[in-house]
């Protein structure tokens, strides 16, 4: 079983994400902010349209999406590598990609990735009173 | 793995290339979710200029295929049979 935690930022819970890059140099790492209310059938994250030209495998299919105010628009989604090395995940998945991304931090990773790849997550507060999200994996 | 023949595309431009994408993915969606025998749920599949080029359970196998077809990754698209695209993304 392993499990991994990070504090929150600016009051939200947040995974940081290494994607790796489509040339195959390295990887890009990114601290997605967790939001439930971002969902849908296919997509596991929300990344900027720059990073998604730096980790995209290859497109994926342009998605119906609504936003906020319920405006229907057809995104364009690329097709990345997501790994986190300290919970010995590397998995394939599709990211929406936004030209401004919401929130405060590099991008959203929804519930479906958690449901996917993790068996438990949870928030908790560390000694120093500080939140942290948690996952694990078995 | 079904491979499918490869279409040479040189000649098309990356915006024709992603249409013709676009109108196979939804083609294929819309046999799989009918219940076409020709697609298996959680297979992912490869398009270059519309056409079919690689079909596997297995990522890096259709990944490759496509590469090795197509150096230039913006004329290919992938995506993974058996999801359900008829639900928006939604983004709050």
């Amino acid at each position: 079983m392993a499990r991994e935690s990070w504090a929150y930022v600016k009051g939200v819970p947040v995974v940081e994400v290494a994607f790796e890059l489509a040339d195959g140099s390295g990887t890009l790492v990114r601290r997605l902010q967790v939001d439930t209310g971002f969902y849908g059938p296919l997509a596991s994250f929300v990344l900027s349209q720059a990073d998604c030209q730096a980790v995209e495998m290859l497109p994926g299919p342009f998605l119906h999406s609504l936003d906020a105010h319920g405006n229907a628009m057809l995104q364009p989604t690329a097709v990345v590598r997501a790994t986190i090395p300290s919970l010995n995940l590397r998995t394939e998945g599709v990211a929406v990609c936004m030209a401004t991304v919401p929130g405060e931090h590099d991008g959203l990773v929804g519930l479906r990735f958690l449901d996917e790849h993790f068996a438990r997550w949870g928030s908790e507060r560390d000694s120093s009173g500080n939140r942290r999200l948690w996952l694990e994996r078995t | 793995m079904l491979y499918f023949k490869v279409v040479p595309q040189r000649a098309m431009s990356v915006d024709e290339a992603r249409r013709l994408n676009q109108q196979a993915f939804e083609r294929i969606w819309q046999e799989a979710k009918a219940g076409s025998p020709k697609w298996t749920k959680g297979q992912w599949i490869g398009l270059l200029a519309g056409q079919v080029v690689a079909a596997s359970l297995k990522f890096d196998e259709v990944l490759g295929a496509i590469r090795q077809a197509e150096p230039d990754p913006r004329r290919g698209m992938m995506f993974r049979v058996g999801e359900d695209y008829d639900q928006p993304v939604r983004v709050l």
